[in-house]
């Protein structure tokens, strides 16, 4: 052991960008070490983190590129593998025009990897490039971005133990950021107030001074009549509502009538518990709301998105230390995906494409003729797998798993064999690759450098440790390459990631000041917008004036719509998914992980005790949900943590999603995951 | 013994961290492990009892208590008849037919501990759930912890930062 050097890097996982240290001894991971001295972590790791190393040397990685043949897969040199993808992209794009073509990037590759991946996508000719953000927070950077300016956490989640009331909606930090619970606890300990407004007694809301359990798809109601018991009480802060923002009356009139009795009857909240939790929140002096896929999984997550933030800024609680809107990114590097417009409306630094001078400033910058990008906004992720087959001739899937991940899955993946050409770029044969023409190795975070965004806007800087198994490559390397094969090398003259960094320095302000030098140096990292070399970085938001052309944030009007499909007759239950902390996103690396895998290897179903006497259910027995899109096995796990009529599943496993909604969010395009009615049969046997 | 392992079930949130340290520690078999009780979790491992069971019923003195690792294994002497993980009441002790050691119990990390390393689950768990203690912090918590608080008296009031008030003030300037 004492030859191995310490490399620091980024975890792999959630949004919290915890320091993992690995330690390197002739060109192996040897083993891992606790980085103590890490301000983000402190030394602490969660159940995935320790697994992560069972990823790196997994055997199931792939190594080579390999090609569909009638004979089955075929490994190919690179040369071949890239020649071919380069020909059939040229072929389809002579045939159909580049909007046939679309290209999937990953929240899990650095933000030099989305950087290029948009580029070659819009550099091609078209915007259709998106990734899984769509799926988790699009409705945050709609919502939030007219009122406040931007789409991000406004504070850095250490603030959570520096705040008096945290209020979560929708949000289980304790199983999907274990980490980051620490300043939750923290907080706690000094005496601060915890709410938690979820359908299921989550692990946060076992610390919560108050649970609100509120009916799947009804966080809206909830919050308008928060919002109507903080005008009735007088309780918003109305120096803060005059200085900094804009439309108050037109918000003040749209609650008017949603009042705490109404709000019960549509949530199953008692109007008490809704009172209670508007004064502890209102009334705190310093106050955090931390909400997740619990309000962005839905046709009104947009809307939704809008009230969390009316409700934090009527009451004046954004802007300073302590107080802040927090959404909480899932993925490693979904904000710097984002921040570098890996999305199918937004250029580099959230510039939209309907914005004519933003077009014509990357059209200058990335050298392209003027006129080259088109006004439109391109199809998002759920928009190309319709489209796969028809419009959609090509996809270009990097480190995605659409077919676990999108809603009805089983239709993504009728879409996706129509296409007349998918490659997948993954670590491993993920169930999406298994459709594909072309598989290509990547490399895992290890195994390249580059710098990653983590949930609190913050850059930092993750080196490469060792090489990468057989012939997989970086994604960088993987997409330079491919745009010089399709002739296109003199937009891509990169040779190392620092070299991509330096241009996004250039083209996103917010960026600007953020170097690989610095980035090395700085322990833990930079919070952006970071505009120059000497800015510190910006770890709180809007202190003094919001990032909207007049400085003032915007409150919208409340209207509540209910979710797409209520449970009726037929479909008696309503359910939900989510995750669970043992598990990731599609489970394409925790399901291979023998230390996680083997704690949580079926797909289970949580179901309240009176509705499993009703269906006459024990605890392990085989169950079947249906609902009208299909039906798939389960485990029951009889539990009074999720509310009477309310299922949960979590979404890890491929099935899950092949039940859910195609609903989409109609200015997100973020489909409806957290809602679906669903009746239950009891199978034989016990457990899948 | 230098240190106690103090398990607080009232913060552990069921991540499951101490248990993959464990085994990124020590190797395979589980030497921590959660129990769920009525849904919620419960971090299990050996106490290192002081007048331990396992080591009473030990026909070979296998096991001993040593006041600065707790109960250990003497390896040799060890025939693995398994007597010991009958009468653990904790249900925290496994022997193994094959394996070396023989026994799989919480050692309280010793080789870490040798090199100036705190335990694993102890370093990693996020919220302080599992905390190594000194005897004589252990005892003060004794004396200054209530073990069933006033009914209605609010816990701890909240330490630093500024009231409501004084950050208005601070927002004009």
């Amino acid at each position: 052991m004492s030859t191995a050097i310490p490399v620091r890097t980024v975890c792999p996982y959630c949004a919290v960008g915890c320091h993992l240290d690995l330690l390197v001894e002739n060109g192996r991971v040897k083993g891992l070490e606790y980085a103590v001295d890490s301000p983000v972590n402190a030394g602490r790791l969660c159940a995935k983190g320790h697994a992560a190393l069972e990823i790196l040397y997994h055997p199931d990685r792939l190594q080579h590129p390999i090609q569909r043949s009638p004979s089955g897969w075929k490994p190919v040199s690179w040369d071949h593998a890239l020649e071919t993808a380069a020909e059939k992209i040229r072929n389809i794009v002579t045939a159909y025009g580049p909007n046939a073509l679309a290209f999937l990037s990953t929240a899990k590759g650095t933000n030099e990897e989305n950087y290029l991946v948009q580029k070659l996508a819009r550099v091609v000719g078209t915007h259709n490039v998106d990734h899984c953000a769509r799926l988790c927070h699009a409705s945050t950077l709609t919502g939030l971005g007219p009122m406040l300016g931007l789409g991000a956490a406004t504070n850095p989640l250490s603030d959570l133990s520096q705040s008096h009331c945290l209020f979560f909606v929708g949000s289980n930090p304790a199983e999907n950021h274990p980490v980051a619970f620490r300043w939750v606890q923290e907080a706690k300990d000094r005496g601060a107030r915890i709410l938690v407004a979820d359908p299921r007694r989550t692990p946060t809301a076992w610390i919560a001074d108050l649970h609100l359990p509120l009916r799947p798809g009804t966080d809206l109601a909830l919050l308008a009549a928060m919002l109507h018991v903080i005008f009735q009480e007088r309780l918003q802060d109305d120096a803060f509502i005059a200085r900094r923002t804009r439309g108050v009356e037109a918000l003040r009139a749209s609650v008017k009538h949603t009042d705490p009795t109404w709000a019960a009857r549509l949530t199953g909240v008692p109007a008490r518990d809704i009172v209670r939790a508007a004064r502890m929140y209102a009334t705190a002096p310093r106050a955090s709301l931390i909400y997740c896929m619990g309000v962005t999984q839905h046709v009104v997550g947009t809307e939704t998105v809008r009230a969390c933030a009316d409700l934090a800024l009527v009451t004046g609680h954004v802007g300073s230390l302590g107080s802040g809107l927090f959404p909480v990114r899932g993925q490693d590097n979904v904000q710097g995906a984002c921040d570098m417009g890996a999305l199918s409306g937004l250029l580099p630094g959230y510039r939209p494409v309907t914005d004519r001078e933003a077009r014509a400033f990357f059209e200058s910058a990335w050298g392209l003729p003027p006129g080259a990008l088109g006004a439109a906004p391109g199809l998002t992720v759920t928009e190309m797998e319709q489209a796969a087959g028809r419009t959609v001739r090509g996809l270009i899937a990097i480190g995605e798993n659409p077919v676990v991940t999108s809603p009805e899955s089983r239709k993504t993946r009728e879409s996706l064999q129509r296409l007349d050409f998918l490659v997948v770029v993954d670590l491993f044969m993920t169930e999406t690759a298994e459709l594909a023409h072309l598989v290509l190795p990547a490399a895992a975070w290890a195994e390249k450098s580059g710098s990653r965004t983590n949930t609190d806007r913050r850059v930092q800087w993750s080196p490469k440790a060792v090489d990468p198994p057989g012939e997989a490559r970086p994604d960088w390397k993987i997409v330079i390459d491919l745009a010089h094969r399709l002739g296109l090398g003199q937009f891509f003259p990169y040779g190392s990631p620092e070299d991509v960094l330096e241009e996004i320095r250039r083209i996103v302000p917010a960026y600007g000041g953020i170097s690989a030098g610095r980035l090395s140096q700085a322990a833990e990292g930079i919070a952006w917008p970071c505009p120059d070399e000497t800015h510190p970085g910006t770890p709180v938001l809007y202190e003094n004036h919001f990032a909207t052309e007049d400085g003032l944030a915007r409150l919208y009007p409340i209207e509540f719509r209910e979710p797409p499909e209520m449970p009726d007759a037929d479909f008696p239950y309503c359910l939900t998914t989510g995750r669970v902390s043992l598990h990731y996103n599609s489970g394409a690396m925790t399901r291979r992980s023998p230390s996680l895998f083997s704690r949580s290897p079926h797909l289970f179903v949580e179901i309240h005790p009176d509705d499993a006497a009703r269906e006459g259910l024990r605890h392990r027995d085989r169950v079947r949900l249906i609902t009208r899109r299909g039906s798939i096995e389960a485990q029951a796990h009889v539990t009074g943590s999720v509310c009477p009529g309310v299922l949960f599943a979590p979404f890890h496993f491929p099935q899950t999603n092949a039940i859910t909604q195609n609903m989409l969010d109609p200015s997100a395009k973020i489909p409806e995951f957290k809602t679906a009615a669903c009746r239950l049969e009891k199978m034989e046997g016990k457990g899948p | 013994m230098s240190g106690f392992l103090h398990v607080d079930f009232r913060r552990c949130t069921a991540c499951f961290a101490c248990e993959t340290a464990c085994r990124t520690a020590h190797g395979g078999g589980l030497r921590i492990q959660l129990a769920f009780v009525d849904g919620l979790p419960v971090p299990l491992m050996c106490r290192h009892c002081e007048q331990s069971p396992c080591a009473a019923v030990c026909p070979e003195h296998a096991l001993v208590w040593d006041q600065d690792h707790g109960v250990t294994l003497l390896a040799d002497r060890c025939t693995r008849c398994g007597l010991c993980a009958v009468a653990c009441p904790f249900g925290v002790l496994f022997v193994d037919p094959f394996a070396q050691p023989s026994v799989i119990k919480c050692d309280l990390c010793r080789a870490r501990r040798a090199e100036g390393k705190r335990p694993a689950c102890v370093l990693t768990c996020p919220t302080e759930a599992i905390t190594e203690e000194p005897h004589h912090s252990l005892r003060r918590r004794r004396l200054t912890t209530p073990v069933f608080p006033i009914a209605g008296k609010p816990p701890r009031p909240f330490q630093g930062g500024a009231s409501r008030a004084s950050r208005k003030r601070n927002d004009m300037v």
